[in-house]
């Protein structure tokens, strides 16, 4: 992924992010790492709502017509989607019943 | 979203991904538009398909599902699944068009000797 922006100038950032590390926090999904060929650092921070707006994105007619020209990407991603579903609803169970436990006690 | 680096200093890029404009170009889409913060700065990100990938495989991530099931509420969950099912089967249908529209290869029977 290749970043730039008026406020860096001429520089553009090329970032790779399969090297980046994703963290949790309450109010963001943080993705980090190094931009190896400046050797800076670089944090991407995703709320809920970019969450929202970045599945939207991949929605997107003209993102979908890019990946479809790939193989190698739609059933890999159903497969890992047929994993995390089961994983997701429980975890929401289980964040609103032991947290609603925990608010009681 | 939001984005910073040691280039920018103490300053963040706040970029609103619902006004980005989307291209596409040979090897990669194109997302451009004007930062929200901390000025009206251009910018122009580009992704490539291994950083799809990468999007797509952080989507599923165990990350992923403990920041949705305990940060996220069930209505914005709903949406991101229903962007999700949208994307599967728009995908589904551009995949299977694409692969109707590749060439088959025709292979002629040999002549006697070895020749077509």
């Amino acid at each position: 992924m290749i970043v730039w922006s008026k406020g860096l100038g001429k520089k553009v950032l090329p970032i790779e992010l399969d090297k980046a590390t994703v963290s949790v926090t309450p109010d963001h999904l943080a993705m980090a790492g190094t931009i190896e060929s400046v050797c800076w650092e670089y944090t991407l921070r995703l709320h809920p709502d970019d969450l929202a707006e970045f599945t939207r994105l991949l929605a997107n007619r003209t993102v979908v017509q890019f990946l479809a020209r790939e193989r190698g990407i739609l059933l890999p991603f159903i497969a890992r989607l047929v994993l995390f579903i089961p994983k997701l609803t429980f975890a929401i169970l289980a964040a609103k019943t032991f947290g609603k436990l925990r608010r009681k006690d | 979203m939001e984005f910073w680096s040691e280039g920018l200093g103490k300053k963040e890029l706040v970029m609103g991904l619902q006004k980005a404009n989307v291209a596409s170009e040979k090897e990669a889409i194109i997302l451009t538009g004007v930062v929200d913060a901390p000025a009206d700065w251009a910018y122009r990100v580009t992704m490539e398909i291994a950083d799809w990938t990468v999007v797509l495989r952080t989507a599923t991530s165990p990350e992923a599902c403990v920041f949705l099931s305990q940060f996220v509420g069930i209505g914005r969950i709903l949406i991101i699944g229903w962007s999700m099912v949208r994307f599967i089967a728009m995908l589904a249908m551009y995949r299977v068009a694409a692969e109707r529209r590749r060439p088959t290869v025709s292979v002629a029977p040999l002549g006697r000797h070895g020749s077509a």
